[in-house]
């Protein structure tokens, strides 16, 4: 029996002596698999071992930026300081599908819970109607962390993107709105849409809110002085057009989210567009200089105290004004026919010309779409004499303001901004001749300094202000009204001007019991407004304003040789 | 000999795939906690950014003045600013305004 089954195992073992090619064979097929396993594992522990090489040379900064996604993105808007414009929070909203309730008494116990203030039997109303309904909107956290730990699948938690401006008021008609789907409907949150969206970084304006509230300040008490319908100020940086405040009033608060269709709340800086009477005396004055027609003391005798055009009269507003002058004398004078005089010699072409380069002929180009379009000129000789003194021309304030900047600052173009940009890479381009500004600052000084000027009450002693007064009639469908509109444009310091300051009241009505102090030195109160121009309004507030925002401007945007 | 290398290097490449991955989840993790309370801490800085803004807005300084004092503010005068200017040592004070 042991030797019939010993035969037989040596028998197997023939038979695998005799497969033993076929066996190589699987030995191949076995190796390819093992070669297989070991290529996916290795594949495995490649990805694996870059993931961990992504990880260690990713930086800090990338990995705090991606956590920080979020997908209604806007970013903030700040101040020329970093202080918060506008600024984007999560809201928090938490609703209900009746659908995927399975109990809902359970429910309504866990849920008033945490609302015990809610009512509870329009929710139960809501739960029988099988229809999404929001249990609460804007909540707190805290609150919505509770509701979503409830687990419950019902219960759809939702964030929504809210703009907030914290300074309320201040900035209403510069920065603009956004709609419940995070696009900007007006002001800078319309035009930097895109910018907002998708740059992390806030965007930065150049506007200082310390200035910016200094000046509401006084333009809110100018409203108490003179009952002026409204009021505008721009101050703006003659050498770069950068904006430091622009205020107009009313304004309203941007947090209320009220649709204002009243056009007192009109932006009366950018889109309001006036006809500002003789502060336009300073550009024809200017633009004789450049063509070297006159010199400030070109003299100019004879002058009538009252001409006709087409018909119509134009006068001088004091009468007592001398009959010779020299062209320094008819701006500081601020007198009607010798500007009349000194624009006939400049000729309609190249007075056009000259208001066209320094930009208050025609739209500008700005960093928000409310923006005011000068009225078009037909250029006659009438029109060339009303519009040598101001009158029958319009412009925007941002506009008057970017002409009295060119004309100060050396004669180079600028481009009025609200952003801040961390370097202007533009090349300096001069449109004016360099002498213009050497000439014509110092006359500005004279008009704020001297007796004769029209603008005493804005001589705060260390500022060395310049300026000039224009006091126009406003029009009311083309017919001129009795209400004013009056304005100063201050230049300071004169002896290299940095700051362009204008304020505009539109209808001021005189104050009896208004007390002025003399800025002379001399002491000397008066009490009421006698006349009402911009020698007795503007220019005092416009001294209250350059008082009281000075200091900053010295200490903090001072320029060290 | 050919089986045992073969059969030691899947072990090895299988416990050095374990190594890795575990590693890596572990990373992984270590990042995502610190991705989730830098959210946290960023978003906690902004609403405290955005309330210390409103609270020290000029407008809300004034009031709490108000509130607290009845005295007007007194207007600096730029005449009484001087600059000071250091020289090789020496401290130079110039007048602000050297114009006026």
């Amino acid at each position: 029996m042991s030797k019939h089954i010993k035969d037989k195992l040596s028998l197997t073992d023939y038979d695998n002596e005799f497969s033993f090619k076929k066996n190589i064979s699987n030995l191949n097929i076995s190796f390819n698999r093992v070669a297989f396993i070991f290529f996916v594992f290795f594949i495995v522990s490649l990805i694996f071992s870059i993931k961990i090489f992504y990880f260690g040379s990713i930086s800090n900064k990338k990995i705090s930026s991606l956590s920080l996604i979020k997908k209604d993105f806007r970013s903030d808007i700040v101040d020329t300081n970093g202080n918060l414009i506008a600024k984007s929070v999560i809201t928090n909203n938490v609703g209900i599908n009746p659908n995927l309730v399975k109990d809902k008494k359970k429910l309504l116990l866990k849920l008033q819970i945490i609302f015990p203030n809610k009512n509870f039997d329009q929710v139960k109303k809501k739960l029988s109607k099988n229809k999404f309904f929001y249990i609460e909107k804007k909540m707190s956290p805290e609150k919505f962390d509770k509701v979503r730990l409830l687990g419950e699948k019902s219960i759809i938690p939702e964030q929504k993107i809210t703009r907030i401006y914290p300074q309320e008021n201040l900035f209403s008609h510069i920065v603009g709105q956004i709609d419940d789907n995070n696009n900007g409907i007006s002001g800078v949150e319309k035009s930097f849409d895109q910018e907002l969206k998708s740059d992390k970084e806030p965007l930065k304006l150049t506007l200082d809110t310390n200035l910016q509230f200094l000046i509401r300040e006084e333009l809110i008490k100018a409203q108490e002085i003179f009952k002026n319908i409204g009021s505008a100020s721009i101050l703006m940086k003659v050498n770069s057009g950068e904006i430091l405040a622009m205020i107009s009033l009313p304004d309203f608060n941007l947090n209320k989210r009220e649709e204002i269709k009243d056009v007192n709340y009109i932006n009366r800086v950018t889109k309001g567009v006036y006809e500002f009477g003789s502060v336009f005396k300073t550009f024809t004055f200017a633009s004789a200089l450049n063509e070297g027609v006159i010199e400030p003391d070109t003299e100019f005798k004879d002058l009538p105290k009252k001409i006709t055009c087409a018909g119509k009269p134009i006068g001088e507003y004091d009468n007592k004004i001398p009959s010779d002058l020299t062209a320094e004398q008819i701006l500081i004078r601020s007198g009607n026919i010798g500007s009349v005089r000194i624009g006939q010699k400049i000729g309609k072409e190249k007075l056009k010309a000259f208001l066209q380069d320094i930009g208050v002929l025609n739209k500008i180009e700005f960093d928000i779409e409310e923006v005011g379009e000068p009225m078009p000129i037909r250029w006659g000789k009438c029109k060339l004499a009303t519009v040598s003194f101001g009158h029958g021309i319009t412009t925007t304030l941002l506009q008057l303001a970017k002409g009295y900047s060119i004309i100060s600052n050396g004669g180079y173009n600028i481009r009025p901004t609200l952003i801040k940009r961390a370097s202007i890479k533009n090349k300096k381009e001069r449109i004016i001749k360099k002498d213009v500004s050497q000439k014509i600052n110092p006359i500005l000084r004279k008009i704020v300094s001297t007796k004769e000027g029209t603008a005493n009450f804005a001589n705060i002693e260390g500022y060395e202000i310049g300026g000039k007064t224009g006091t126009a009639q406003k029009s009311v469908n083309g017919i001129y009204s009795k209400n004013k509109i009056n304005t100063f444009v201050a230049v300071f310091p004169t002896s290299k001007p940095k700051y362009v300051l204008i304020v505009l009241l539109d209808e001021p009505k005189p104050n009896k019991e208004y007390i002025y102090y003399y800025k002379d030195g001399s002491g000397w109160k008066y009490k009421g407004t006698p006349y009402n121009t911009a020698g007795w309004t503007s220019v005092e507030i416009a001294g209250k304003i350059i008082e009281r925002i000075g200091p900053i401007l010295a200490t903090k945007y001072i320029e060290f040789d | 000999m050919k089986n045992f290398f073969l059969v030691s290097s899947i072990v090895f490449i299988v416990l050095l795939t374990a190594v890795i991955k575990n590693s890596s989840k572990k990373l992984e993790t270590k990042i995502y906690d610190v991705r989730e309370n830098l959210s946290i801490l960023s978003e906690r800085y902004d609403y405290i950014f955005l309330e210390n803004n409103y609270l020290s807005s000029p407008q809300k300084l004034i009031e709490h003045k108000n509130s607290i004092f009845q005295d007007e503010y007194v207007l600096l005068n730029i005449l009484d600013l001087k600059i000071l200017k250091e020289n090789n040592g020496e401290i130079i004070i110039q007048n602000f305004n050297k114009n006026e």
